[in-house]
C-alpha cells in the first residue's frame, strides 16, 4: 500500500514540477518541488535546523508531561468523586470544543512573550482530552470484572491495581495520544504566530523574507516531522496496549 | 440533580470571586489580570465601538465562507475516499497524517496566493475545515449498513433512489457531525490567522488591544469571541439533532484546533 501512496505523491510532485517549469504555475509563488526536496534534504543534516527541532520537541514533551499527569489525576478525581464527575465532565467537554488557542494573548500577558506561554497554552488544551478519556475509561470498566475481584475478596488497592488499571489503560492511552497530537499542533502553531522557539519560527522567518523556496522547505519539513511524530506515537500506543 | 447545578454555579462563582479578589487586592498586577467586574463592564464598551460591527462581519464572513468551501472540498475528497474499500484503505492514512499537521503554517503560502486580506483567512479556514469533513464523510460512507443496501436493491431501488433513501439518510448524521467539527476548526484557524496578518476581524482586534496594552478590553473581547463560538456550536448541534432525529447518534467530545 505504501508503494502506491508514495507513487501517488511522486506523480503529484512531478506534475507540479512540470507546471512550474513551463510557468503554468508562477515560479514566484510555487518553487520547483525538486529544489524544495533538495532544500529539505540539506536541512535535516544541518545543525541549526536540528537545534530548532530539539527546541520544539522539548516544548512538546514538557507540555505533554504536564497535561498527562494533571489530566490523569483530574480524570481519576472526576471518576472517584461521582458528584464532581457529574457536575464537571460536561464543562470539560464544552471547553474542549471551544477555541482555547484564541486565548493566547492572555497567556502572553501572564507569562510574557516566551516559550512558557506556549507550553502553558498547549498543556491547558491537551489536559482536557486526557481528563475526559481517563474519566470515561475508568467509568467504562466492566462491572462483572469488579464483582469477580470482590468475590475473591481483593483489597480495594488490588482491585484498582489489577483490575481497574489494566481494563482502563487502552482508553487512557488513546486519550494521551490525542493529547500529544494537540500539544504538537498548538506548539508549532504558536511558534509560528509568535515567531519564537523552533520549527514554527522557521516558517514565520522565511515568510517574512519572501523567500518562497525556504518557506516551502520549512513547511514541508513540518509536514514530514509531524507525520513521523504521529507515526511514532501510534507505534508507542500499540506497544503499550499489547 | 440540584446539587450538580449547585456545584457548577459554585465553581463559576469561586472562579469569578478569586479572580476579582486577586485583582482588587493587587495580588496579581492589573496589567496582567484586571478585576472581573472591570472586564465585564468593558464588554458594552468593546461591543459599542464602531469597528466592532466590521470586525464581527469580517470574522463571520471568513469562518462561514471558509467552512462552506472546506465542506465542498471535504465532501468531494470524502466521497472519493469512501467510495470503495480499497480507496479508503489507500487514502485514509494520507489524510490522517496530513490532518495532524498544524494547518496554520500554510498561512504564509496562502498569503502569497491570496494576499493579506480576508481571502487568505477564508483559505486557511477552508483547508482546516476540509480535513474533519472529509474524514467524517468517508467513514460514514464506509459504515453504511450492507444490509440496508441489499434490502433496497432487493426491493428494486434505482440508483437515484439508493442515494436518496439509503445513502443520504444514513450518512447525514456523521457528515453533519464532521461539519460541526469543521466549523469549529474554521473559527480557530481564521481568527488565529487574523492575529498574525490582518487589518480587520476579531482576532486582529484582540491582538491590537494586547499590543496597545488595553488588557481589560482584550479580556472583554475574548469573552465575547468565546460566547459567540459557543452559540454557533450549540446552534449547529441543535440543528443536527433536528435533522437527524431518526438516528440514535452520540455526539462525543470533539476538539477544535488550528
Amino acid at each position: 500500500m505504501w508503494i502506491v501512496r508514495i507513487v501517488m505523491i511522486a506523480i503529484f510532485l512531478a506534475l507540479v514540477e512540470v507546471a512550474v517549469r513551463t510557468e503554468i504555475l508562477n515560479p514566484f509563488f510555487v518553487p520547483e518541488p525538486s529544489s524544495v526536496l533538495a532544500g529539505m534534504a540539506s536541512s535535516v543534516t544541518d545543525g541549526d535546523f536540528l537545534g530548532m527541532v530539539a527546541i520544539t520537541l522539548g516544548a512538546v514533551l514538557l507540555a505533554f508531561a504536564i497535561a498527562g499527569i494533571a489530566g490523569v489525576l483530574l480524570g481519576f478525581v472526576l471518576w472517584r468523586v461521582r458528584p464532581l464527575g457529574d457536575a464537571y465532565e460536561p464543562l470539560v467537554a464544552a471547553l474542549f470544543s471551544s477555541p482555547i488557542v484564541l486565548l493566547y494573548p492572555i497567556f502572553l500577558v501572564i507569562f510574557g512573550r516566551n516559550s512558557a506561554a506556549i507550553i502553558a497554552l498547549a498543556a491547558l488544551f491537551a489536559v482536557l482530552p486526557t481528563i475526559l478519556f481517563t474519566k470515561q475509561a475508568l467509568s467504562a470498566v466492566n462491572r462483572t470484572l469488579l464483582n469477580v475481584g470482590r468475590s475473591l475478596s481483593m483489597s480495594s488497592w488490588n482491585l484498582f491495581r489489577h483490575i481497574m488499571l489494566p481494563a482502563a489503560a487502552p482508553t487512557i492511552f488513546t486519550g494521551l495520544r490525542i493529547a500529544l497530537t494537540y500539544v504538537l499542533i498548538v506548539v508549532v502553531a504558536m511558534e509560528y504566530i509568535l515567531q519564537i522557539g523552533g520549527l514554527g519560527r522557521l516558517v514565520a522567518e522565511s515568510a517574512l523574507l519572501f523567500r518562497a523556496t525556504d518557506l516551502y522547505v520549512s513547511v514541508g519539513l513540518i509536514v514530514v516531522i509531524s507525520a513521523a511524530f504521529i507515526w511514532l506515537i501510534n507505534q508507542l500506543e500499540r506497544l503499550a496496549q499489547r | 440533580m440540584k446539587w450538580v447545578w449547585a456545584l457548577r454555579l459554585g465553581a463559576v462563582l469561586l472562579f469569578l470571586g478569586v479572580w476579582e479578589v486577586a485583582a482588587r487586592t493587587g495580588l496579581v498586577l492589573d496589567t496582567v489580570l484586571p478585576p472581573a467586574t472591570e472586564v465585564f463592564g468593558n464588554i458594552p464598551t468593546v461591543a459599542g465601538r464602531p469597528s466592532f460591527g466590521l470586525d464581527v462581519y469580517a470574522s463571520l464572513y471568513e469562518v462561514f465562507v471558509g467552512a462552506a468551501i472546506g465542506a465542498l472540498i471535504g465532501f468531494v475528497i470524502g466521497a472519493v475516499m469512501g467510495s470503495t474499500a480499497y480507496l479508503y484503505k489507500l487514502l485514509d492514512p494520507l489524510v490522517y497524517y496530513t490532518g495532524a499537521v498544524p494547518k496554520i503554517v500554510l498561512f504564509p503560502i496562502l498569503i502569497l496566493f491570496l494576499g493579506t486580506g480576508v481571502e487568505s483567512k477564508v483559505g486557511i479556514a477552508a483547508i482546516s475545515a476540509a480535513f474533519p469533513i472529509a474524514v467524517a464523510t468517508a467513514l460514514a460512507l464506509r459504515e453504511v449498513k450492507p444490509i440496508h443496501v441489499k434490502a433496497a436493491k432487493a426491493l428494486g431501488a434505482s440508483q437515484t433512489q439508493m442515494y436518496r433513501f439509503v445513502y443520504a439518510p444514513s450518512v447525514l448524521g456523521p457528515v453533519l457531525g464532521g461539519v460541526r467539527l469543521g466549523l469549529g476548526v474554521a473559527i480557530t484557524a481564521s481568527l488565529l490567522a487574523e492575529t498574525k496578518v490582518a487589518n480587520v476581524g476579531l482576532g486582529f482586534r484582540s491582538i491590537e488591544y494586547y499590543s496597545r496594552l488595553q488588557i481589560s478590553e482584550m479580556y472583554a473581547l475574548l469573552l465575547l469571541v468565546f460566547m459567540g463560538a459557543a452559540v454557533i456550536n450549540l446552534g449547529l448541534s441543535a440543528l443536527i439533532r433536528r435533522a437527524t432525529h431518526y438516528q440514535q447518534q452520540q455526539v462525543g467530545a470533539t476538539a477544535t484546533v488550528a
